[in-house]
């Protein structure tokens, strides 16, 4: 049983990694706390739902597709409604709930309040130490790895990464510098969209698909990311890891909501003892 | 219009549902006189600069407080609401010392996770609060031997605490522990020169709101005969959240003209319910775009000195 | 033109005004109704609504409701009770202070428990779709539950279980909600007074999505039938797939009301083949397909098993009102469900009133159960239990 618990762990933790990267990513540039993060992964799944389930295109261009669809919606949104909001940390906040609100009643009004069951792209299920893996489940988590090595490449080795980092850590330095705060504000938001688009898209047809899918997703993140500290990457990999351990031991002993509150808790004793997290930069 | 006119108004407002005799209108008012103390609770930390998340879970604890003392201990109800909101305040000036000493965002988050606690153990404990299900058979609200039954009579006692609630905001405002608190939010260096114990202020002003969230919370039980745990949830801070951006957060007439406003909303839109938190993120983005002023400019004097 | 214009509005009003006249000059019956139409119970609420609509247009279009000699129009008032019990209280102080309305379906458990004294204390008949058996007491006269509950049917299909399968070591699983405590010991009392073995009872939490560590924990305990209880089909479906997936091989039972259509569509038709559900409706049933049909027309979708009770508790009611003759005396027609009903329901069973030996008083429609288990994908009906 312990191989299976920690099997699961970790399948639920890559995902939870994936949703925090994108988390992080706009708050550590812009210092946002996008509320409206677990919209852009339940839009990538509704793109899923659609183009997969009901047009029948293959799985991963489906997927894709929904990363895209989220990430230009996270770019307009940060021209539009965030960028006038650079700065001020509690407008941003306030505006990412009124754009996660719209965009949930957007979808209730388009595909109605029922969760609907997207068609299946794997099944079966192979066993590694005793444990059963999922099939579809290790494709997510092959996806999810894929996604962080490509994201960490992106950031370190690529000019518009390494700009996001400047202006991450100094914006005035950055403009001097000749970067284009602009720019970067709107590429942060449209990678956080891409990524979470993606998660979602991919975690489609493991569970069910509905306007409030995001909800849970976007908490998980959030405690994640406090977990590992706001802004840093390693720190979301770590928190996502341990979070998603520690759910699967209290779910499988207790019930997820006990689960839930000790998930809570935690992110109540990482604030008030040590803000930045475990591994997070220390708060301008 | 002059600030005596808006009063005029709203006091008109508030006799109106007797001229329509409508028993459905009289629970919609008594529902905007249970929600204006608690728009009024946020508020006041709004004045201090801070955004908290945690009035919510505050109404929780005083009315479930009050609720099982008068079901269970057979606690009267006019003692029990009273201890419900001492609760609550108690639980306030025991997290307060530790949550207000962090400012800004993670100070909203903090109180956004303490809220899901304790709207998560109100879901988990079952055998006290009834859990998901609801708490059944709450008995109705009793004063000196007079029994409350009719809707009516809830909105004259909701009416009653609404102006209590208000008339104790604006002489706070009014008086020097008004300008204490706007310097509190505005700058931290000049009211710690002044000699006063800012943290200290911070924790009163903190345990005062959730007072007023608990006596809210022990009318709102009394009056529906019901409790659970969806109530006292992250929906309700958005609902204080667009209150006070709509009506505007700098005067204590704001929370009162935004609830007004906003909470007979979802009877409003009965017929088109999708249409309502549609709604209201179209209404709260309006106003951050256009009229930041009246929420954000409060706050943003205390980020930018922090 | 202008002349032609000015005329031809003129006609048009007046047509439409004469319209108004002889529509208003009908009288009219309203039947409301308290459910969730948006948001988590929406397919339950919707169904009600318009099972609802869909029972009051056939009426209307035979001309309208015939009670004691006049006719009545069937106006259907829906409210959006949200799931919560805040909004079903605004919602009843509105329809019945407000639009006068005298007769309701309050569908869930919440707005049930919630309405339950007004109702009596204002005489309002309602109609309810709640598995509660705290919702009836020896003084209830004016709720009426619509359909037999698993109090009543389980007693039945445990037997059945028994007499065509071998397993007997069970696991019982249900939402941590009032219905799933209720389903919890209703089953536990049943498979044990019947000789199974009970290996273990599990509560989660209505929102959970990812089951593995609770089935982790229950495989360990080597049941052969897993019960489902009462979990929503969606949710159903993926508890089937996710135990599948655990290498779980033994049956997959499901002892509260199913939707094999949802069921199979979030198992999958490999993880739901076998499984043994209890239906309200047979799916190739005439009657229940004319009605599905009339709702998928108007909403586009296939409807939630709920529409049938509905459909015909509303047919019940109005037997009740033609047979008190009043339609404004509710506590008459309250009285007269014993006079409509024994009466056919559109699936052609009997409805019969009962209830008094599960909760302590006859205010329920007993229906007939199908057992159904799903071949290949659809669900073939195998048996009936009442």
């Amino acid at each position: 049983m312990i191989e299976q618990i920690f099997v699961n762990g970790v399948l639920a933790s890559l995902i939870y990694v994936i949703m925090a990267l994108g988390f992080t990513l706009i708050f550590g540039i812009m210092r946002i706390v996008n509320f409206a993060h677990g919209e852009f992964y339940m839009i990538g799944a509704v793109i899923v739902l659609f183009f997969f389930g009901t047009l029948g295109w293959p799985f991963f261009i489906a997927v894709a597709a929904g990363g895209m669809v989220s990430a230009i919606l996270g770019v307009v949104v940060e021209r539009v409604l965030f960028r006038p909001l650079v700065g001020d940390e509690l407008s941003g906040m306030i505006m990412s709930l009124a754009v996660g609100i719209i965009l949930q009643s957007v979808v209730l009004i388009a595909i109605g309040p029922a969760e609907q069951s997207a068609a299946r792209p794997f099944t079966g299920t192979w066993h590694l130490f005793g444990a059963v893996v999922p099939w579809d489940r290790t494709v997510v988590a092959l996806c999810a790895l894929a996604t962080l090595a490509v994201f960490y490449l992106f950031l370190k080795f690529s000019r518009l990464g390494l700009a996001m980092q400047a202006v991450a850590q100094d914006p005035q330095t950055a403009s001097l510098m000749g970067i284009e705060s602009g720019v970067v504000y709107a590429a942060a938001f449209g990678i956080a969209g891409l990524l979470a688009g993606l998660a979602g898209g991919l975690m489609a047809p493991i569970y069910t698909v509905g306007p409030y899918m995001g909800e849970l997703p976007m908490l998980k993140a959030f405690v994640v990311v406090i977990l590992g500290g706001l802004g840093s990457i390693p720190g979301a990999v770590m928190g996502g890891l341990l979070i998603g351990l520690s759910e699967s031991v209290l779910t499988t002993f207790l019930d997820s909501t006990a689960a839930l509150i000790a998930s809570f808790v935690i992110v109540l004793l990482v604030v008030v003892t040590r803000p930045t997290g475990l591994m997070g930069k220390s708060v301008r | 219009m002059k600030p005596v006119h808006v009063f005029l108004v709203v006091a008109a407002l508030a006799l109106l549902p007797w001229g329509l005799q409508s028993e459905y209108v009289f629970h919609i008012v008594t529902m905007i006189a249970i929600m204006v103390p608690m728009a009024l609770s946020m508020n006041l930390m709004l004045k201090i600069g801070q955004l908290s998340l945690a009035q919510p879970a505050f109404m929780g604890i005083g009315a479930y407080g009050s609720v099982l003392l008068t079901m269970r201990l057979g606690v009267p109800p006019v003692l029990a609401l009273c201890l419900g909101a001492v609760f609550s305040a108690l639980t306030a000036v025991i997290v307060g010392p530790v949550f207000l000493r962090i400012k800004g965002v993670y100070f909203v988050l903090l109180t956004y996770a303490f809220g899901q606690i304790v709207n998560l153990v109100f879901q988990e404990w079952t055998s006290l609060f009834g859990g998901n299900g609801g708490l059944y058979g709450i008995p109705k609200f009793s004063i000196f031997g007079l029994r409350l039954a009719a809707v009516q009579q809830y909105y004259v006692f909701g009416l009653l605490f609404t102006a209590f609630t208000y008339a104790a905001m604006r002489a706070i405002e009014r008086s020097d522990i008004g300008a204490l608190f706007q310097s509190l939010n505005e700058n931290e260096m000049l009211s710690r020169s002044i000699g006063s114990n800012a943290l200290a202020w911070r924790i009163a002003a903190f345990t005062f709101s959730a007072f007023i969230a608990g006596i809210s919370g022990a009318i709102y039980a009394f009056y529906l005969g019901f409790l659970s745990p969806d109530a006292f949830g992250f929906r309700l801070s958005v609902d204080l959240i667009v209150i006070n951006a709509i009506g505007g957060a700098t005067s204590v007439l704001g929370p009162l003209l935004g609830s007004i406003l906003v909470v007979p909303l979802p009877e409003v839109l009965r017929d088109a319910r999708q249409y309502q938190l549609l709604i209201y993120g179209l209404c709260l983005m309006i106003f951050l775009i256009f009229m930041r002023k009246g929420l954000v400019s409060l706050i943003q004097h205390h980020l930018r000195t922090a | 033109m202008v002349h032609k214009n000015i005329l031809r509005s003129i006609a048009v009003g007046l047509a439409l005004s004469m319209g108004l006249i002889a529509v208003t000059s009908a009288q009219t019956l309203k039947i409301g109704v308290i459910a969730p139409l948006t948001g988590g119970g929406a397919p339950w609420g919707m169904a009600a609504a318009e099972g609802t609509k869909i029972a009051a247009a056939e009426i209307n279009a035979k001309g309208g409701l015939e009670v004691g000699g006049k006719k009545y129009r069937i106006e259907v008032v829906p409210y959006d009770d949200q799931y919560k019990a805040a909004d079903a209280l605004a919602g009843y102080t509105r329809l019945v202070k407000q639009d006068g309305v005298k007769y309701m379906v309050t569908l869930t458990a919440l707005a049930g428990m919630a309405l339950k004294q007004n109702l009596e204390d204002d005489k309002v008949v309602a109609l309810t779709a709640a598995f509660s058996t705290k919702m009836f007491d020896p003084n209830t006269k004016y709720l009426f539950r619509i359909y037999s509950i698993p109090a009543d049917y389980l007693p039945s299909l445990v037997s059945w279980m028994k007499a065509n399968r071998k397993e007997r070591r069970i696991y019982l699983v249900n939402p941590n909600d009032e219905t799933g405590w209720d389903h919890d010991q209703v089953s536990d009392k049943a498979f044990k007074s019947d000789g199974f073995e009970v290996l273990g009872r599990e509560l989660y939490e209505r929102t959970q999505k990812d089951f593995q560590p609770m089935f982790t924990k229950i495989i360990a305990t080597k049941p052969d039938i897993i019960d489902l209880g009462s979990a929503p089909p969606a949710t159903a479906g993926l508890m089937a797939r996710q135990v599948r997936e655990l290498g779980y091989k033994g049956v997959i039972v499901k002892t509260g009301a199913a939707a094999p259509k949802e069921v199979i569509a979030a198992a999958g038709k490999e993880a739901a083949e076998g499984m043994i559900g209890v239906l309200g409706v047979d799916p190739v049933n005439a009657g229940y397909q004319r009605i599905a049909a009339e709702y998928k027309k108007s909403v586009g979708q296939e409807p939630n098993e709920m529409i049938l009770p509905i459909y015909d508790s509303i047919q019940v009611l109005v037997r009740a009102i033609q047979k008190a003759g009043d339609v404004n005396n509710t506590a008459k027609v309250a009285a007269a469900f014993a006079q409509a009903l024994p009466m056919k329901s559109v699936q052609g069973e009997e409805l019969a009133l009962g209830g008094k030996k599960t909760i302590g008083v006859n205010q329920q429609i007993m229906t007939v159960a199908y057992v159904g288990v799903i071949k290949n994908g659809e669900s073939v009906t195998v048996g009936k239990i009442k």
